[in-house]
């Protein structure tokens, strides 16, 4: 995956926040999955507006973490989430 | 020549009129839920003579404002807008194809209304409360509640919960199928608590956390992907979750797990 790639969420899917903690309904393949802080952060920075590097720089920034570390941890999110169809990847 | 009725399910009343010479099998399924209230949904029920077709999984199609279902025994349509709807039923599996049908029409109109969801999961009644447990199948929800001797059991397969009056209530549903039901009454009962399922050598309870409650216990109701109001969906289950307390229930094939409860 580039990380000039746009993500965004899918339609098939609903998010709530519940005990401070992102929970993602993937409604089409009946699956839901609870997200840790980061994941919760990068699925909500996933609005078709931002693309993979500008998320993971905000990621690292807010995290406090190496610019390389958020990158790793976006990618691997996005690819996760794009392989359930959970996010779909749009070209810039 | 036809025979008329109205039944009341979850608090929605559907008048159906069905061709004659089911109404021993009507009553035996459906007479708890007779009821002389106003219908706001009515069916026409005929009979195909043609018998012993080739089951076929349920499907849906939606069409704008008419949901139609199929499964190789029957056909049949409802129309949104006005609450109006016909199924034409092969002789042979009569009950089965009337309960997938009127199953499904309860279910878009409990999330039509936006007041409840309908869950796969077993219902039980104990001191006037009810108790619902979820699993995949195999879990043990028939297992439950072949256990719950002296107490309600509303089903063992499909539980309705609506609000009503600002806290959550379990609805009794036909016995469709021939399942687990000691129904008596046609009547809800307050929502205690909801128990996930886990089978074990030994017998608690767990409380969840609500983020957890969430992820399990989503499901959705079988149709159509595309009529499915996901916010307002998601939103009911976040309610409900937020509402009524969610946990862990271990436990062995005794009723040992009701002291737990």
């Amino acid at each position: 995956m580039k990380k000039t790639m746009i993500p965004i969420k899918s339609a098939n899917t609903a998010s709530r926040m519940v005990d401070d903690q992102a929970v993602v309904l993937i409604l089409d393949k009946q699956e839901s999955m609870v997200l840790n802080d980061t994941g919760a952060f990068i699925w909500e920075s996933c609005d078709g507006k931002r693309n993979v590097e500008e998320i993971a720089s905000s990621l690292a920034i807010i995290f406090e973490v190496s610019a390389q570390v958020a990158l790793s941890d976006c990618l691997e999110f996005i690819d996760k989430m794009a392989v359930k169809e959970a996010l779909i990847l749009n070209k810039p | 020549m036809s025979c008329n009725f109205t039944v009341e399910i979850a608090g929605h009343l559907i008048q159906m009129a069905i061709d004659n010479g089911f109404e021993n099998e009507i009553a035996g399924v459906y007479g708890l839920f007779f009821s002389k209230g106003n219908p706001l949904a009515h069916l026409d029920i005929h009979l195909n003579e043609q018998a012993n077709l080739p089951f076929q999984k349920v499907e849906f199609s939606y069409n704008g404002n008419e949901l139609s279902i199929s499964d190789g025994y029957s056909q049949g349509r409802f129309n949104l807008i006005d609450n109006t709807g016909e199924l034409i039923l092969s002789k042979g599996k009569f009950m089965f194809s009337l309960g997938t049908y009127l199953r499904n029409i309860i279910t878009l109109m409990v999330v039509r209304e936006n007041k409840g969801l309908v869950l796969h999961a077993a219902g039980i009644v104990r001191d006037n409360k009810a108790f619902v447990f979820i699993g995949p199948s195999g879990a043990g929800k028939s297992t439950v509640s072949r256990l719950s001797t002296g107490k309600i059991v509303l089903s063992d397969e499909l539980v309705v919960l609506k609000k009503v009056n600002r806290e959550y209530k379990a609805f009794p549903t036909p016995n469709w199928d021939d399942r687990q039901s000691s129904v008596c009454q046609n009547k809800p009962y307050k929502l205690a608590g909801i128990y996930k399922l886990v089978k074990d050598k030994t017998v608690f309870v767990d409380k969840l956390p609500q983020s957890i409650a969430l992820a399990d216990i989503f499901t959705l109701p079988y149709m159509p992907v595309e009529f499915i109001p996901k916010e307002q969906l998601a939103g009911t289950f976040e309610d409900l979750i937020k509402n009524v307390p969610y946990y862990a229930l271990h436990f062995l094939p005794d009723a040992s797990f009701w002291s737990c409860i």
